[in-house]
């Protein structure tokens, strides 16, 4: 589980919970606003009802009064005609309006009870007008005079049809609505504590989801970095071989790794600076036992070389044993004093002492100094045309001769040996090779081929190479090795040009 | 045998002192010998020495300062030093004092009596520059010094000093009068070849350096250099006996 998706699903979550809100407040909104329309509805049928209520009134008392009117005016029994008829198109329209209301909401059965009483309540009223309208007739065929049986029957119908009709449905239809709308009022509420409870709940588990995945983050982050500072703690307290244990988050894990990473190389570092510091330690004492070792080595030289002049010509000169060990001892003083200049070359870095020097002749000088177990070829191929460089002529002498001899065993014995030197320009410096036809170097030898003390032959003090590179080093120059094993070995020493000097005014 | 040379072996360290001695008297030198530099003051205080050949590192006094104590006592007296360490900071002050040669310990007994006999004869460096007042500089600044040192113009004077041994080392400018330095270098070596010839050059041309190289020249300065240089380039030629 990474941080990055851990976010991701916080987010996820969040937005799903706003979604579903949104969604259930849209839905209950919608909801709400129908059975509000309904209420609104179930108010104008109420209106129209108390509308019937008080025209089925009025009809009762303009009934009353035709009947109890003597003589009855022609003009009020026409102006009741024309109200009779506007409250019957009134009701006309109603009658639709209600045919036309959606049944779904409604109730099928609902629906026809309150067109059976409209019905009912109009045939009421169609038989009220009728019978005025034929009290009109009547009454323009009287000539202004109108039996009183007719009006008593217009008041007899009136109060029957007021009593069986409108008393009752009218009450009914009244009643019926007060309930519808009471129902829709009792809806709204049910709706809004429903939607109240879902947004409630809805917000109520997506906090708790979240709650839980951020939990679960900051303990896996708190986790790892616990495992990271106790790390970093037994790095700094110096255990520099301890790692952190693999950590599952894929960031932290990756901090894990690049951690392991760096404790690996401080280690190397470590090991490297331990090394040099035992290296320079081994190098001052080098320095302090070769110095010592020096004067007593020339003392015996010197006693060696006034033995051998004093026993010339004399009986026990002449002695093959003796000449032959006065010879072992200046040969092993000369291998001593040799070990002994390596060991101080390496410990005390000497400046070069430079002074102009060709490199052809150079080279020819550290060839002539090689010793060859074997005939070997060694070709000097470096032209004369070179830049004349500045150099410690000693220093470069020694470090050639030390890599010639090291090419001229590398050669096998059964081998024909070559090793040649070429030198050319290459992007203003000089580069001097020398390629061997010997062994060739393996790679794990030659990442360490410079490394004091290291060595691959039986007798050496693994300090030659050592010795080459720091005079180059010294010289400003780089040292490059490239080998095949089996093939040969060519060594490329790249040495800068002089910097430009100040020209002299006179010579 | 007429006056025998006298030279005063000064160490502290007996093997060395008495097996250089022994060997030098073998020379045919006339060796005394000093375990420090205190001593070594009294006898030469006393008595006459030519050449005096010192270890560098000494309790009590070192080398280099027995050096410059000598110097005072007598001027133009010649000092050889030895040191068991290649380099180092004492060896850099002896040669800017103008020691005649260092010798490294373990010598070789062969090297060490032909410096020591080139040393004997206390020959001087002879500069040549087409430009006297060059050549006079640098001949200046070796005997401040405290080396034997003259100054030439043309190849010819180099020539014949040369020829009268007045000289051991050659501090030749390529570029001279009447004849150019590789001639006048080949001729001085022809004459003898222990000179050292020094080239010095402002424009060092390689197959000019190579040649002189083959032909027996010590080393080559590049134009400008600086004193200490040249005083190490000729201690060193000089301590090598001449030999490249």
């Amino acid at each position: 589980m990474s941080i990055r998706r851990t976010l991701a699903a916080i987010f996820g979550v969040t937005l799903a919970a706003v979604l579903i809100l949104s969604l259930t407040f849209a839905a209950a909104s919608a909801r709400i606003a129908h059975v509000h329309e309904h209420a609104r509805w179930s108010a104008e049928a109420l209106t129209l009802h108390l509308q019937l209520m008080v025209d089925a009134g009025r009809y009762m008392k303009e009934a009353h009064e035709l009947a109890s009117w003597s003589p009855p005016l022609g003009r009020e029994l026409a102006e009741a005609g024309a109200r009779a008829e506007l409250d019957l198109v009134a009701l006309d329209e109603f009658q639709r309006s209600i045919l036309a209301a959606d049944t779904r909401d409604y109730g099928l059965v609902q629906h026809r009870e309150e067109i059976g009483r409209l019905a009912r309540i109009r045939a009421a009223f169609a038989d009220i007008v009728q019978r005025v309208a034929a009290l009109e007739v009547a009454h323009a065929a009287a000539g202004g005079a109108l039996d009183a049986a007719s009006l008593a029957e217009l008041n007899r119908i009136s109060e029957q049809a007021y009593e069986k009709h409108f008393a009752g449905d009218v009450a009914e239809g009244v009643a019926r609505k007060r309930f519808e709308m009471r129902e829709s009022f009792a809806e709204i509420e049910r709706l809004t504590a429903q939607t109240r409870l879902a947004g409630g709940g809805a917000t109520l588990l997506a906090l708790s989801a979240l709650l839980l995945i951020v939990r679960g983050l900051l303990r896996t982050i708190d986790r790892g970095f616990g495992t990271l500072v106790a790390g970093a703690e037994q790095l700094a307290a110096g255990a520099l071989e301890s790692r952190v244990a693999p950590i599952g988050v894929r960031e932290l894990g990756r901090l894990a790794a690049a951690f392991n990473q760096m404790a690996a190389s401080l280690e190397d570092a470590q090991e490297t600076r331990i090394r040099v510091e035992k290296l320079a330690a081994l190098g001052q004492l080098a320095a302090s036992v070769g110095h010592d070792l020096r004067s007593p080595l020339g003392a015996i030289r010197n006693a060696v070389h006034y033995i051998d002049k004093r026993l010339a010509g004399t009986e026990i000169g002449a002695d093959a044993r003796v000449r032959q060990f006065l010879g072992v001892i200046d040969k092993e003083i000369s291998a001593s004093t040799k070990i002994i200049s390596d060991l101080l070359d390496f410990a005390r870095e000497r400046r070069p002492s430079r002074s102009a020097c060709a490199l052809r002749p150079l080279v020819a000088d550290a060839i002539s100094v090689v010793a060859l177990p074997r005939p070997v070829r060694i070709d000097n191929d470096i032209p004369d045309a070179l830049p004349v460089l500045d150099l410690d002529r000693d220093q470069l002498r020694q470090a050639l001769v030390n890599m010639l001899q090291n090419a001229v065993e590398s050669i096998p014995p059964d081998r024909e040996g070559r090793v040649r030197l070429t030198a050319c320009m290459a992007s203003g410096q000089i580069a001097l090779s020398i390629a061997d036809n010997g062994e060739g170097i393996p790679a794990e030898v030659r990442a360490r081929l410079f490394e004091p003390l290291f060595t691959t032959k039986l007798k050496g003090t693994g300090l030659g190479l050592t010795i080459v590179a720091g005079v180059i080093r010294r010289h400003g120059g780089v040292i490059e090795v490239t080998s095949e094993p089996g093939a040969g070995t060519t060594f490329t020493l790249k040495l800068p040009l002089p910097t430009a000097r100040r020209e002299p005014s006179t010579g | 045998m007429t006056e025998r040379t006298r030279v005063l072996v000064i160490d502290d360290e007996e093997g060395m002192r008495v097996t250089l001695a022994a060997n030098l008297e073998l020379e045919g030198y006339e060796v005394v010998e000093a375990a420090d530099g205190q001593r070594a003051l009294e006898i030469v205080a006393e008595q006459p020495f030519s050449l005096v050949i010192t270890d560098i590192r000494m309790p009590g006094m070192s080398g280099v300062e027995v050096l410059r104590r000598l110097r005072r006592l007598r001027p133009g007296i010649v000092v050889i030093m030895m040191t068991g360490f290649a380099l180092e900071d004492l060896v850099e002050e002896g040669i800017l004092e103008g020691a005649y040669a260092v010798l490294k310990k373990p010598f070789s007994m062969d090297l060490a009596a032909e410096v020591v006999a080139r040393a004997a004869e206390a020959r001087s460096v002879l500069v040549v520059d087409d430009a006297q007042e060059l050549a006079d500089s640098i001949a200046a600044a070796l005997r401040d010094a405290g080396l034997r040192a003259e100054a030439s113009r043309s190849g010819r004077d180099a020539i014949e000093a040369v020829r009268a041994r007045r000289v051991d080392v050659c501090v030749l400018d390529l570029i001279i009068p009447g004849q150019d330095g590789l001639v006048t270098c080949q001729e001085i070596l022809a004459l003898d070849p222990t000179v050292a010839v020094i080239v010095m050059t402002g424009y060092p041309v390689a197959e000019m350096i190579t040649r002189i190289a083959e032909r027996g020249g010590y080393a080559c300065l590049r134009k400008p250099f600086e004193t200490r240089d040249l005083l190490h380039t000729i201690a060193q030629a000089r301590s090598d006996a001449g030999r490249r």
